[in-house]
């Protein structure tokens, strides 16, 4: 036996599991003193434990008692967490649920803040009718303004009297009309052919053929 | 695993404080130790101890019922030290074991030697010190301690060696030995 296998007979005594024959280790032991001193070394330790696993620190007392309440308490937070989860879940799959439903049941409709968008032929026709409402006016009131400037007689004994008086002023009158009229034609026939113009424009959009 | 230890996890998972407190009850002491031990610090080990066991019961659904609890937890202890003595950053300071008494009145040097043999496990390494802590105060086998810090057992059995070393060599420098050279 060497020092090598002395070592491992003292690292099998401290496993516990017995060392090689006495006489062995003895021989060695008479003519080795490092490993006596390790031999030596190795009984005081094994007392040293043994005094050791015998004053082993004991838990504090209360210490069980804190243990269990707070992973009871811990586990019942969990459980309080989980069902909460679970129900706001369940909660948004319901609501999911009534959401698609009532659209998929539902008309589509435009939301409420937006206007239908009117039709190209309606537009035109407001058009239309906003220009011949403006072109009258207009005339209306340039007659009424020529009119206004007109001398009017103080009297009218006669009826012949009151025609003669008056025939001037008509007649300047029907002058001025019909010239303000005619001063509004090229305008008037713009509008027209624009107005005709966007009509069937509107009609082969809406029917796909010129009609 | 004993069908014990199973019924013990399946009821403390239902929440029963009785399977709670019977687990903790089981394993506690040995948990406590192991702490104090590495830890160095009583205080720290209790809290610490408290952390090991709310630890265990948040896993103990992914506890794998084919392996034995003790190697286990015990593995969760170790780690939870080396998490609490990286987060305190020194070497654990070996002061609060000369607190520790021997439990008979020693009228020999055995409480120096107590003392002593407590000074050398606290300059080992932390791997050393554990593995020497499981082994032979908390009576883990070589099976259970490479389950326990996830090493192969022939890792785990060149550390305990060295460790075992390390020490005989402090008490001989020490004068706890007493042969004639």
């Amino acid at each position: 036996m060497n020092c090598s296998d002395f070592e491992n007979a003292v690292q099998r005594r401290l496993d516990g599991l017995g060392a090689p024959g006495r006489s062995e280790l003895d021989a060695h032991l008479a003519h080795c003193p490092e490993c006596r001193t390790l031999d030596e070394a190795a009984s005081r330790l094994e007392e040293g434990l043994a005094l050791m696993r015998a004053s082993a620190s004991m838990p504090p007392i209360g210490m069980r008692e804190r243990i269990v309440r707070q992973a009871l308490a811990e586990r019942r937070a969990g459980l309080q967490r989980r069902r909460l989860t679970a129900l706001a879940l369940a909660a948004s799959v319901a609501f999911a649920i009534v959401l698609s439903r009532n659209w998929l049941t539902s008309p589509v409709r435009p939301p409420a803040n937006e206007v239908a968008h009117p039709s190209l032929k309606k537009s035109v026709r407001d058009a239309q009718l906003a220009l011949t409402s403006i072109v009258n006016r207009t005339a209306g009131t340039a007659i009424d303004e020529g009119r206004s400037l007109l001398p009017v007689p103080t009297s009218f004994e006669t009826p012949t009297l009151l025609a003669r008086s008056l025939d001037p002023p008509v007649r300047t009158l029907r002058i001025t009309s019909s010239r303000v009229g005619e001063s509004f034609n090229p305008v008037l026939a713009s509008a027209k052919d624009a107005v005709q113009f966007f009509l069937g424009d509107d009609r082969k959009t809406e029917d796909g053929q010129e009609k | 695993v004993s069908s014990d230890e199973a019924t013990l996890v399946r009821r403390s998972l239902r929440g029963e404080a009785q399977a709670v407190q019977a687990l903790v009850d089981r394993f506690q002491t040995m948990v406590y130790g192991l702490c104090v031990r590495l830890l160095n610090d009583r205080h720290e080990a209790e809290d610490v101890t408290q952390e090991v066991f709310l630890r265990v019961f948040r896993s103990l659904k992914g506890w794998d019922a084919s392996r034995p609890l003790k190697p286990w937890i015990m593995g969760i202890a170790v780690n939870r030290c080396r998490t609490w003595l990286a987060r305190r950053g020194r070497r654990p300071e070996p002061a609060d074991y000369l607190h520790d008494t021997v439990a008979a009145p020693a009228p020999d040097d055995s409480t120096e030697l107590v003392r002593e043999i407590r000074a050398a496990l606290a300059e080992l390494r932390p791997e050393f010190r554990e593995v020497f802590t499981l082994y032979h105060e908390q009576g883990q086998s070589y099976e259970e301690m490479a389950e326990a810090l996830d090493r192969p057992i022939g890792t785990v059995k060149t550390w305990l060696h060295r460790a075992r070393l390390e020490v005989l060599e402090r008490l001989q420098e020490r004068g706890m030995v007493h042969s004639e050279p």
